[in-house]
């Protein structure tokens, strides 16, 4: 199954299968759509932030950091430009509003992940919130050179 | 003698009145980037500056290309006589032209040295040439592999110039950054949704989401979408259309389902936030 590219179209299953955790909450947005899929933002916005939220505010989950990480990266290195957005808009955000947070996950990030939101906080100007040696990393990634 | 040539050439001429639209096609710096380079941080992206319409617009010619705006208008270039004395500058625009055609001529321009081979092979200095400003024209790629040797080389220039750069923003202050460009975006959009106090959890939820701290344009997830729309600048891969056609589909369910603590005040709020959210996404 984790074969399988990450697209927009199979983005939040793959995030469900990624933290069952969810799963409960998720089903609770659901009723409140009438059954009717809210959509990858929703989802991720109204679901899985919160959830996330939860975690990142607990000490030594590395477990959960290192699971998160390689969400992001299998997400981030997948070739479906929706996808990869929904992740910067709904995590990125939240992750680059808090350095320290990012200084924690650093380390279990991949590489495409960190180019990424070294690009994002170039974008945005939330540059002190990455290392800075992963600039040059994020400038490409806006030029599309990775 | 030849160094009268070259330098007759290259410091007769008026300088030019350069647009950033000139660079477009050059390709002679990208090719001789092994030179130091010194950008100016604050024009390495279009988001600082934001207060200038004109800049969106050019960005978005350049496809949201950060290195293609550096130093547009800057002289480049300070060329010397053979003894590096009686030394002008030059725009790229009539040094590169003038360069073209002195190696037709069998001028060389090599490590900042122009020279001629004398009837015995013998190399003759001309004059000397050295790049004093940057310009990252034209192809970013080949821009950005030569910035990636003059940092493999151990140069230390990118390292130094994004420091710079991390150091500017760091010092600038979010509100430095920030005001301007929040200036600018009005007065050009004439259009902005300040964040609004609701009542309804779940209302707030969708606000917090729509209006959040680190937002770079005002006015939310619709001011992102106006500033997109009006820039050409994406604030992410696929911009910020689909999240606000997505929080309209999540705000029109919630006023479809009324829930606890849902006052006619926040369901104008709501009502209001679609509405901005349908104007952004169709242009307005």
């Amino acid at each position: 199954m984790t074969s399988v590219e990450i697209t927009a179209q199979n983005l939040v299953e793959r995030l469900r299968l990624a933290f069952p955790e969810i799963e409960d909450r998720y089903q609770e947005e659901l009723r409140s759509w009438n059954g009717e899929f809210p959509g990858n933002y929703n989802v991720f916005a109204f679901v899985f932030k919160p959830f996330l939220q939860a975690e990142l505010a607990r000490e030594n989950n590395n477990d959960f950091l290192v699971r998160f990480c390689e969400f992001m990266e299998q997400v981030c290195t997948s070739q479906d430009k929706e996808a990869v957005n929904v992740l910067w808009l709904k995590i990125f955000k939240l992750l680059l509003a808090d350095a320290a947070t990012v200084k924690r996950l650093w380390p279990f990030m991949g590489a495409s992940t960190k180019a990424n939101l070294a690009d994002a906080a170039l974008r945005w100007g939330m540059v002190r919130s990455v290392p800075a040696g992963s600039l040059i990393d994020g400038l490409k990634h806006w030029v599309g050179l990775e | 003698m030849y160094d009268g040539r070259v330098r007759s050439r290259y410091t007769g001429k008026e300088r030019d009145t350069e647009s950033g639209n000139d660079y477009f096609g050059d390709r002679y710096y990208a090719s001789s980037m092994g030179r130091m380079m010194s950008p100016d941080p604050g024009n390495i992206s279009a988001i600082f500056h934001m207060d200038d319409p004109q800049s969106w617009n050019g960005y978005a010619y350049a496809h949201n290309n950060p290195l293609r705006f550096t130093d547009p208008t800057g002289d480049t270039y300070q060329v010397c006589d053979s003894n590096g004395q009686n030394c002008s500058n030059l725009d790229d625009k009539t040094f590169e032209a003038d360069q073209a055609k002195d190696q037709k001529n069998g001028e060389y321009f090599q490590n900042g040295t122009m020279f001629h081979q004398d009837a015995n092979g013998n190399n003759v200095t001309d004059g000397t040439y050295k790049q004093t400003d940057v310009d990252m024209p034209g192809d970013s790629g080949t821009n950005i592999a030569a910035m990636g040797r003059i940092a493999s080389d151990g140069n230390g220039a990118i390292n130094m110039m994004l420091t710079n750069y991390a150091t500017t923003i760091a010092t600038a202050g979010v509100g430095e950054l920030v005001g301007p460009a929040v200036s600018g975006y009005i007065q050009a959009s004439k259009l902005s949704m300040l964040k609004p106090l609701v009542t309804n959890p779940k209302l707030a939820a969708i606000v917090d989401e729509l209006f959040q701290a680190t937002d770079k344009v005002p006015g939310g997830t619709a001011g992102a979408v106006r500033f997109e729309s009006e820039s050409g600048i994406m604030l992410s891969p696929a911009g910020h259309v689909q999240d606000a056609q997505s929080i309209v589909g999540q705000l029109n369910n919630l006023l479809k389902n009324p829930n606890t603590g849902w006052s006619s005040h926040d369901q104008a709020i709501a009502k209001e936030l679609i509405r901005d959210l349908q104007n952004a996404v169709g242009g307005k």
